[in-house]
């Protein structure tokens, strides 16, 4: 008996093998072995070496400025935890800083000058980049119409003061990236004085946020979040609530108690609606207006075009949820209404609205508390360049721009540095990285990477306290880095300017002005500045990771205006014309958008793409 | 004379499982052998426990494989033992620490604390690395070619079905223990 092999036997024995395969460990045992393999992290993690240490210090990332505490073997911090009571941060900490650390070792650093050529990027010697940088001064000073701009990420710096002078020496400009809460400056700006303006939002129990990430990248990290956990365990009635209004479902909106969807360039019509319902029903805080604030008929008077009815038309939300909104604001004071997003902001129209909002609730007696900058050096007899807005240089007039390598591209966008750029403009850039805007240098003159240097470091400009540390180093910059201050200096000297000394230093300011506390990261205690002896102990703490936190403010007596003079046809414009185009956004990780320096390789998919935080109280001692 | 369907289909069938259940383990595995013999049971008779070697310092750290320094605070010289003898000679007179290879490398993109495991909760090191105070032999390492990590991770078994608690140490080994104590957690509890 002979057997026959056919072709249809070979194709069943085919199937059998493949139905084998798939029934075996083969597919999804090599799939999971994948999966490990792909995670395995780009560059070999170092081993540590030396005896255990802990360190503290501040995060120089993003402006929330948070305390760190660094575990380190020997001089290599290997992992970091939040500091539970910091002034600026009690205990939070985003994903970025969690990895600082890493950032000095990122495949986009760069640590020799660079210089981009023709289209193709060339390391230079620190003499090369001196000489080139020294002309590019030289130039922008000679020519009016190719000038100097200078954009600082983190003013008040010793470097900033440098930067100040060399852009008063010739003729230039000198910027900082944008505020972080333009309509908190939209309200503190209709104060009859000076005055500025912090959120402490354990005041609040009702947080609307017209697209400001609250609940992700802005203000504290974490700090939202916890007091909402907190609050579930109290009755309803006394729960904070945190409410999202914009045209975007951000991750910030996602978590967020109520969104609230409106067409996009609509927050100005959709706050005057809730204006106009509280005022309509009387709900707004009567002793407040009328005690704190001017104009209210004018605001009454413009308001009442803005009819539950027209703003669903404008907006798209239901009247019926316009009226609501209002009423709940109404009943659930203390309220606060927050801005922007940073990284995609109003119209300064929207933040008058807002502001006019935070008048009617009530907000400057309860959530938005008056608060002082930490005290700087005084200018003296030097010649510094005053702040200049970015949008009141000129298109094509800068011949020379010089980036600060802490400016986020999140908050300056390339395409608006662009278009002020003249033909053949040097962009000069002290960032550490090839990456954000120091990608974009034609002259790159890396600084150091974060924690490579002691940074002053003022934090968030609309917290309710102001804070300031000396945030010591924690790594050593390799030994061919230039520091920025040098490099600045040299130049400048081989153009033919001279710069003024380095000042006295933040710590003598702060001293001087014999005010705040300074909050010990390692025993979580606070010691009165006055009780200091000289500034050298003030320094030493700075050096042990210490953070200034200033006392509250006096509250202001004066009064706010709920309309400027010639605001409201400009307010009306904006509300009553047409909903803008559909915004582009850029999904972005938690604070990049804050940060100049890029996220660690080492960070993981899952932290990439959402936005965890330890909670503050889970912070590891 | 015709094949039935039957026999065709388990002609390619069996040759596949066998290849899949008996051979891809030996070929996905490759075996290292370890720098020194040692014998924890010896050991262990002698009234030690496993935090003498494999400490969890005071602050917090997870001292993991011993160091020469250790082994030479009883093996400082030579004697009848081979083994000791190897000690002595490649390791503890040069003063150079021995390669030990672990069995228990967790990938880099998971975060283990031994502290909070073993001194916060008290749990048995037997009870995710197994008895290996009773081994007379240390085990060589079987390395997994694709990922790069031990087979202690994945477990004895292609198949991952357990006969004991401590056979396997992967992300599903982890979730169970912790749900069976009553305690959740976040993914970013290990995965920073």
């Amino acid at each position: 008996m002979k057997l026959e092999v056919s072709r249809r036997d070979l194709l069943l024995a085919g199937t059998g093998a493949a139905a084998g395969i798939v029934l075996s460990p083969v597919p999804w045992k090599a799939l999971d072995d994948l999966s490990i393999w792909t995670q395995r992290p780009p560059t070999p993690t170092p081993r540590p070496a030396g005896p255990l240490a802990f360190r503290f210090t501040s995060c120089t990332l993003c402006p929330a400025a948070c305390g760190l505490k660094a575990r380190s073997f020997g001089p290599q911090p290997v992992g970091f935890a939040g500091v539970p009571g910091h002034p600026a941060s009690d205990g939070g900490l985003c994903p970025l800083g969690l990895t600082a650390h890493h950032l000095a070792k990122h495949p986009l650093r760069a640590v020799a000058p660079e210089r981009v050529s023709g289209g193709k990027r060339e390391t230079i010697d620190r003499a090369a980049a001196a000489a080139a940088l020294a002309a590019a001064i030289s130039a922008a000073a000679k020519d009016p119409k190719r000038s100097l701009l200078v954009v600082d990420g983190r003013p008040g710096r010793s470097l900033s003061r440098t930067f100040r002078a060399l852009a008063a020496a010739t003729n230039g400009r000198y910027a900082v990236s944008g505020s972080p809460s333009p309509a908190l400056d939209a309200l503190a700006a209709r104060f009859d004085g000076p005055l500025a303006l912090g959120v402490d939002v354990t005041k609040a129990r009702r947080v609307v946020s017209f697209g400001a990430p609250v609940l992700t990248d802005a203000g504290t990290p974490g700090l939202l979040a916890r007091l909402r956990a907190e609050g579930r365990r109290k009755p309803k009635s006394e729960r904070l609530e945190v409410v999202h209004v914009g045209a975007t479902r951000t991750k910030s909106a996602g978590l967020a108690d109520r969104f609230v969807p409106i067409a996009p360039r609509t927050e100005a019509a959709f706050a005057l609606g809730l204006a106009h319902v509280l005022l309509d029903e009387k709900l707004a805080d009567a002793a407040f207006l009328a005690a704190r604030t001017t104009g209210l008929a004018g605001l009454e008077a413009l308001a009442a075009r803005f009819a539950p009815p027209l703003v669903e038309q404008k907006t798209g939300v239901p009247a019926a949820d316009v009226v609501a909104l209002a009423r709940d604001l109404a009943a659930g004071r203390p309220a606060v209404v927050l801005g922007s997003d940073p990284a995609e902001p109003l119209s300064a129209e929207a933040d008058a609205a807002i502001a006019a909002l935070n008048l009617l609730l009530g907000a400057p007696s309860g959530p938005l508390v008056a608060r002082r900058a930490a005290p700087s050096e005084p200018d003296g007899d030097a010649k510094l360049a005053a702040v200049t807005a970015l949008d009141a240089v000129p298109e094509r007039s800068v011949g020379l721009l010089l980036l600060d390598g802490t400016v986020p591209e999140g908050l300056v966008p390339w395409a608006r540095l662009e278009k002020l750029l003249a033909d053949d403009a040097v962009v000069a850039s002290f960032s550490a990285f090839r990456a954000g805007l120091g990608e974009k240098a034609t002259l790159l003159l890396p600084g150091p990477a974060p924690l490579e240097e002691a940074v002053e470091l003022d934090g968030p400009a609309d917290a309710p306290l102001a804070t300031f540390a000396l945030a010591p180093a924690l790594l050593a910059p390799p030994k061919e880095l230039v520091l920025p201050e040098e490099l600045l200096r040299e130049a400048a000297s081989a153009a033919g300017f001279e710069l003024p000394p380095p000042g006295a230093g933040r710590a003598a300011a702060i001293l001087a002005a014999k005010r705040g506390q300074l909050f010990d990261p390692a025993t979580a205690t606070t010691t009165p500045v006055s009780s200091l002896a000289d500034a050298a102990a003030l320094e030493t703490a700075f050096a042990a990771g210490a953070c200034w936190v200033d006392d509250p403010a006096p509250a202001p007596s004066g009064r706010f205006a709920l309309l400027r003079d010639g605001e409201t046809p400009r307010l009306l414009e904006t509300a009553l014309g047409a909903p803008g185009p559909e915004p582009v956004r850029v999904a972005a990780l938690p604070r990049t958008a804050l940060s100049a320096a890029p996220s660690s390789p080492l960070l993981t998919k899952l932290t990439r793409e959402t936005a965890l935080f330890p909670a503050p109280s889970g912070a590891r001692a | 004379m015709k094949l039935p369907a039957l026999v065709s289909i388990t002609a390619g069938l069996v040759p596949a499982l066998a290849a899949g259940w008996l051979l891809f383990p030996r070929l996905i595995y490759k075996t290292e052998a370890q720098p020194l013999p040692f014998n924890h049971k010896v050991h262990t008779e002698q009234g030690m426990s496993c935090g003498d070697c494999h400490a969890v310092a005071e602050d917090g750290r997870f001292a993991g494989i011993p160091t020469t320094e250790s082994c030479a605070g009883c093996h400082a010289e030579k004697g009848e033992n081979p083994a000791i003898n190897a000690l002595v000679e490649r390791y503890v007179e040069p003063g150079a620490e021995i390669p030990w290879l672990s069995n228990a490398r967790q990938p880099d993109n998971a975060y283990f604390p031994h502290a909070a495991h073993v001194t916060g909760e008290k749990v048995a090191c037997a009870r995710c690395h197994g008895p290996h105070g009773e081994s007379t032999a240390v085990r060589p390492v079987q390395v997994n070619r694709l990922s790069g990590y031990p087979r202690d991770i994945w477990g004895p078994s292609i198949s991952r079905l357990r006969r004991e608690e401590w056979q396997g140490m992967k992300m599903s080994d982890c979730i169970d223990c912790h749900r069976a104590g009553g305690r959740e957690s976040a993914c970013i509890d290990c995965h920073k």
